[in-house]
């Protein structure tokens, strides 16, 4: 015990003095000492291994950084999209469509041709019935006036019209057929004239009129799956 | 990067700094023990490799503690390179040293003394000190004053732990029969 005491006491005489010691202790040097070329090059490699390191280091540092923006940005974006789709979409279209106002969505594959855009979506979610190989060929808003046409490869069509702000009904009843029908609750005038079907109805402010060479059937099938929550937002 | 004086130091700028700073006392320590001029500058050459490796333990350039950390790098490194170059004799004195025998090695004298801590006693454990082998003096200021492990000593040095070891018991031990031959303990 009385030894161990002495040698912590030793040990810790010799930590102080050590600090003391290498303050005082000289070192002799040549002041005229020259280095050779051979050596002085050695040392110049040296520190450039030292500055690429360097170097090395930033760059590794940079691209961490950058890497931890990228994943939090996508962490983000992740939050809000609605799904791993919409995510995927977002990212596409920021990387091809960087400067578009709106996103597109590709449906079906290769050509742009079958793009829609955002007014035609809105146009399609007006109707809740779409007879089947009809697209939208021409969506047009002119003052109170709103026109939504669709068609198919057949050359098959029918346009949606509606005018808002009015309670008239303007019908062209020469030399058509007529008649009044009662569809979804709604009071419809019907007429056909040419092979054209038109239906006339109105919903609270507005005129409706849904003419086309399709069947009476798929027709009055629109007429009854109407969104007019949509058509009122275009 | 590391910070000295508030300021920012590239590593670059730290490396040339220390070279610039402790070279020609580098040279000198090196040359001492080699006696060949291209000899001391491979030694000065490969300390700065070392010092590169530990170059985040340093904290200042220009300081006694700094510079007494190259010059032991560099002297341990010549030996290193006598070792290699002169192709030492079993006989030399270096490879003596390092070949005492292990009883002395771990000798710790039993007998109850006192340690009486006075001015007298510092300067004396200076001497001491001094007065020790470079072999034994730089490790046990590695280890005591830089606050390197064994291991890391035993990698700075080119030497194997088990050496580092021995030395730094022989080291102390030899401090203690110093001041006992000088009658402080």
């Amino acid at each position: 015990m009385k030894n161990e005491i002495r040698d912590k006491i030793i040990d810790n005489v010799i930590d102080e003095v050590i600090p003391e010691y290498v303050e005082e202790v000289k070192y002799e040097e040549n002041n005229d000492a020259t280095f050779s070329k051979e050596h002085e090059d050695k040392m110049n490699k040296l520190f450039n291994q030292v500055k690429s390191r360097e170097t090395k280091k930033i760059r590794i540092r940079i691209i961490t950084r950058v890497a931890a923006v990228v994943v939090i940005g996508a962490f983000a974006m992740l939050l809000f999209s609605p799904n791993m789709l919409a995510f995927r979409m977002k990212i596409l279209n920021l990387i091809i469509h960087g400067e578009d106002e709106y996103s597109w969505v590709e449906f079906g594959e290769g050509s742009g041709e079958s793009r829609i855009k955002p007014e035609e979506q809105k146009a399609v979610e007006c109707f809740g019935y779409i007879p089947e190989g009809f697209e939208i060929d021409e969506v047009s808003t002119h003052e109170k006036v709103m026109r939504i046409i669709l068609k198919n490869s057949s050359d098959k069509k029918f346009s949606l019209k509606v005018l808002n702000n009015t309670m008239k009904l303007g019908m062209d009843t020469e030399n058509a057929n007529y008649e009044v029908l009662k569809i979804d609750e709604k009071e419809v005038f019907y007429t056909e004239k040419d092979g054209i079907y038109t239906y006339y109805w109105l919903e609270e402010t507005s005129s409706y009129t849904l003419a086309g060479n399709i069947s009476r059937e798929d027709l009055e099938k629109l007429i009854e799956n109407l969104n007019y929550e949509k058509i009122k937002e275009i | 990067m590391n910070h000295e004086g508030g300021k920012c130091k590239s590593d670059l700028r730290k490396v040339e700094e220390l070279y610039q700073s402790y070279k020609k006392i580098m040279l000198y320590e090196a040359y001492k023990i080699l006696k060949d001029q291209h000899l001391a500058e491979d030694a000065v050459h490969q300390s700065f490799i070392k010092v590169i490796d530990n170059l985040n333990k340093i904290d200042e350039t220009n300081v006694e503690r700094t510079r007494n950390f190259l010059v032991i790098i560099c002297r341990n490194i010549a030996i290193d390179i006598y070792k290699t170059r002169i192709n030492a004799s079993p006989s030399s004195d270096l490879i003596e040293i390092m070949d005492a025998d292990e009883a002395d090695v771990l000798r710790n004298p039993d007998e109850p003394c006192e340690l009486v801590i006075s001015k007298e006693t510092i300067k004396e454990i200076k001497i001491a000190l001094e007065s020790l082998d470079d072999l034994y003096k730089d490790i046990i200021i590695l280890e005591r004053f830089h606050g390197y492990s064994k291991k890391e000593i035993a990698n700075l040095l080119n030497i194997t732990y088990e050496t580092v070891k021995k030395r730094s018991v022989r080291a102390r031990n030899m401090l203690v029969k110093a001041l006992e031959k000088e009658g402080i303990i």
